[in-house]
């Protein structure tokens, strides 16, 4: 008997071997359960909320900078910062002596000028030339 | 992508669509995959509850990671083969004596209940002669005979030479041949000498 590439004769006649078990099984796989499935697809639509965000980079970066601004009170909060940074730009560039007046008004026994502690952006400048 | 577009579609790009956030191109993947897996798990493991943990685990691992998956860098279909026979093996060290169960046949028709019965003990019996062969070999075999795999995408899977892959099938059908001439009386065939 062989049941490689040369086949054995069953009792109805066939010629069966191996190849041809292998073919049955082939031609018969076991059905999937319904219920797994249903499970594998239920996997990817979980998977699929928690990674979406990662798998769209560009999205999760804007997403994350308006929440952000939310967190601060929305628009309105980010016109005021905006107001807020130029006006601290413009202080810092002008000469604080100009200041030196209303300081003396909240500290009139101070031993220091306002210039003293915040010299001008201009001072910085003209040491540097020098 | 619209469900009828996802039919002529590569695994590889539904798995990138997927990534994109399209949970209709899972659906087709689960559909077109799964199946395939299962059938091979269950061969591997000769367990039905084993082939659907199996089964589910590679798909899962699968959805993660699918946002990091480019096309062109491999194929879908080897990699989850790969992880499945990482996950049968791991299963099988976990529990040495498995039992091998009756595989379900898909309904059929066709033959008399006693020949659908003389056909249901063979495929049993080659069940049990591949339980029987060492991890590779039957591996091998189920991968190249009954999924149908071409040596070219064997050999990846297992990560060894095509030439090796002709040598593990041509040896495991050699022991299963032995294996099952043991039974060729009980499962109804002459000898022919």
């Amino acid at each position: 008997m062989n049941w490689g590439t040369k086949m054995t004769a069953d009792k109805s006649g066939n010629q069966p071997g191996v190849d041809d078990l292998l073919a049955q099984a082939q031609a018969n796989p076991p059905a999937p359960p319904d219920a797994m499935l249903a499970r594998i697809m239920a996997d990817a639509e979980a998977q699929l909320d928690r990674t979406v965000p990662e798998a769209n980079p560009t999205r999760r970066g804007i997403g994350a900078i308006w929440a952000a601004i939310a967190q601060i009170g929305g628009l309105p909060a980010v016109t005021g910062m905006a107001s807020a940074a130029v006006a601290g730009i413009w202080i810092g560039l002008a000469s604080p002596v100009a200041g030196e007046g209303l300081a003396q008004l909240v500290w009139p026994q101070s031993a220091y000028a306002l210039d003293d502690l915040a010299p001008s952006v201009y001072a910085f400048m003209l040491e540097a030339q020098e | 992508m619209a469900f009828d577009a996802l039919d002529g579609a590569s695994d590889e790009a539904l798995l990138v669509a997927y990534g994109n956030g399209d949970a209709q191109a899972a659906r087709a993947l689960t559909l077109r995959l799964a199946p395939r897996l299962f059938a091979h798990a269950m061969r591997m493991t000769g367990n039905a509850a084993d082939a659907e943990d199996i089964t589910q685990e590679a798909m899962l691992r699968l959805w993660k990671l699918a946002p990091e998956w480019r096309q062109g860098e491999a194929r879908v279909t080897t990699w989850l083969y790969r992880v499945v026979a990482n996950l049968c093996i791991d299963k099988k060290r976990r529990a040495k004596e498995a039992t091998v169960e009756t595989l379900p046949e898909q309904a059929d028709t066709g033959p008399s209940a006693d020949t659908r019965l003389l056909q249901q003990a063979r495929q049993s019996a080659l069940n049990a002669a591949l339980a029987h062969l060492p991890d590779r070999q039957r591996q091998a075999v189920i991968l190249r005979h009954i999924d149908g795999l071409g040596n070219p995408q064997i050999a990846d899977i297992l990560d060894i030479s095509v030439e090796a892959v002709e040598s593990l099938t041509a040896r495991g059908k050699r022991s299963l041949a032995k294996l099952l001439s043991e039974r060729r009386d009980e499962l109804g065939y002459e000898d022919d000498s």
